[in-house]
């Protein structure tokens, strides 16, 4: 996967310097090849155990409809609040728009990196975002560039996510969303151990949980909606102090 | 990130900035409050693109630290430093650099607010890296002045501090024990509701607020929400709050 046109996503380094951990390692062959593809699809990558060196579980987002209850993104965060990770990065296509002009056309296409890492006491967000070429090639058209986290679709819908342990079966909300259309993925190791190699076949109360708790969190977030009601959205908060809690109970 | 400190608030700032200066983020205005030198209370504004004005970042700055009567606060935000001793109006904008503004006030008793300033002005060095000069001191808190008198007096138009404000925690006096438990008249300030639902109202305009460990009860935060402000996507959640802490509010109790 190596192009003299791209960027060197290693020039951008670690977000925020803290480890040697940098989002962009897990997401930088999935997201090239579904460039190259043409495709880019919105996939969610979980790692649960220390050291959370490697994704464990992928879910690839099913296509969306307008008949949707709620949005896929929406769906896939049933995942985070299973089981919260140790780390979870969120890969997601994205239109580059002008905030002081929302009813231009966007200004190009880009990739929306978001990713929670957990830490003593908390989790830190960050997000990142790369400009592709919309006519494909897996053209980058820039490097990686950290942006402010409240401007990536999911970051809100993240931090709910993982700070509402539902502590429904990881298993079985996988299997609820396989049965909706997403794709589950999981890594060699966690069939043979936590995932199992087969999922369990979804009861109707998991379905009736699962998808409660996708409505609930789709209309707290609007993750998929137009970019006008990111003013809608929670505050995001991280970036706060070690050790501390956000205030807002809610 | 290292420890809060209200008696150095160069390295405060530069602690809270370096992070997101690094990584080409703008800081959003931030207020520190402190209970004597231990740091409780972190506020930082909403993003810009919110449709924000100077003055609501000044109130939603202030209104939390007025609110439980928090005596002592840092402002760390973005400014423009200008030479003046350039005439020319345009080359001295054109050579302003950014510069991060920390102001410091603190209120004895019912005196006015003792403010300070730093100004301190920063350089890249290499991809992730910032470089910070020598801190600029000021006479006051620069623009923050105004704002933070705001904060330290009286809702009655008085001046700072002519009214006792009690704070509406259910612990008074905090482990200092600084604050005696004066009346309970606060004027305007104790009638706009309780802090855990003002701390929801801002968090639904993007401000961040964080309590230090152990102070969420002190500054009775972990009271239900008033389900009357409370938006429709949110009234499950904040029943199932209220009903999961029912027994140990003072509310149900009394």
């Amino acid at each position: 996967m190596t192009d003299p046109d791209r960027p060197d996503p290693e020039g951008c380094g670690s977000s925020d310097g803290r480890g040697s951990f940098d989002p962009f390692d897990w997401v930088r062959e999935l997201a090239l090849a579904d460039l190259d593809a043409g495709d880019v699809s919105a996939r969610l990558l979980l790692a649960f155990d220390d050291p959370a060196t490697a994704p464990e579980v992928q879910l690839i987002a099913r296509s969306e409809s307008p008949h949707d209850g709620s949005s896929p993104l929406s769906e896939m965060a049933c995942a985070i609040t299973a089981r919260p990770p140790r780390r979870a990065v969120w890969v997601l296509p994205g239109r580059l728009r002008d905030l002081e002009d929302e009813g231009a056309a966007p200004l190009g296409r880009c990739l929306v990196v978001t990713c929670l890492d957990r830490c003593t006491g908390g989790w830190q967000l960050y997000a990142r975002t790369i400009p592709f070429h919309p006519d494909g090639d897996g053209l980058l058209l820039a490097a990686a560039s950290d942006i402010e986290v409240e401007l990536s679709p999911v970051a809100s819908l993240m931090d709910d996510a993982a700070r509402l342990v539902t502590g429904h079966d990881l298993h079985r909300t996988l299997a609820v969303l396989t049965l909706w259309g997403h794709t589950v993925a999981a890594r060699r190791s966690m069939e043979d151990g936590v995932l199992g190699a087969t999922l369990p076949v979804p009861t109707g109360s998991d379905r009736h949980r699962v998808r409660r708790i996708a409505a609930e969190l789709e209309a707290r977030h609007t993750p998929a909606a137009a970019a006008s009601s990111t003013r809608r959205r929670p505050a995001v908060p991280t970036a706060i102090p070690d050790g501390w809690s956000p205030a807002c109970p809610l | 990130m290292p420890a809060l400190r209200f008696d150095d608030p160069c390295a405060t700032a530069r602690d809270e900035a370096t992070p997101r200066l690094a990584r080409g983020l703008e800081l959003r205005p931030t207020l520190l409050g402190f209970e004597r030198d231990e740091p409780t209370l972190y506020v930082r504004s909403a993003p810009p693109w919110v449709g924000t004005t100077r003055d609501s970042i000044a109130a939603s700055l202030v209104m939390l630290p007025r609110m439980l009567g928090i005596k002592r606060v840092l402002v760390v935000s973005e400014s423009r430093v200008t030479d003046p001793s350039i005439d020319d109006p345009v080359a001295r904008d054109a050579q302003a650099e950014r510069g991060v503004l920390v102001a410091r006030a603190e209120q004895h008793g019912d005196e006015r607010p003792v403010m300070s300033g730093q100004l301190l002005t920063w350089q890249r060095a290499g991809s992730h890296e910032v470089v910070w000069d020598p801190p600029i001191e000021l006479d006051d808190g620069g623009p923050w002045d105004p704002v933070l008198t705001h904060a330290f007096s009286s809702a009655d138009g008085n001046g700072p501090g002519r009214n006792g404000r009690g704070r509406s925690g259910t612990s008074e006096g905090g482990p200092g024990g600084s604050r005696s438990s004066r009346s309970r008249s606060g004027g305007s300030v104790r009638g706009a509701g309780e802090p855990g639902s003002v701390v929801y109202g801002l968090s639904r305009l993007g401000v961040v607020v964080a309590v230090a460990p152990g102070w969420r009860e002190r500054y009775g935060l972990d009271r239900p929400v008033d389900p009357r402000g409370v938006r429709r996507e949110d009234r499950r959640r904040a029943q199932a709050y209220r009903s999961a802490f029912r027994p140990t509010t003072v509310e149900a109790a009394s």
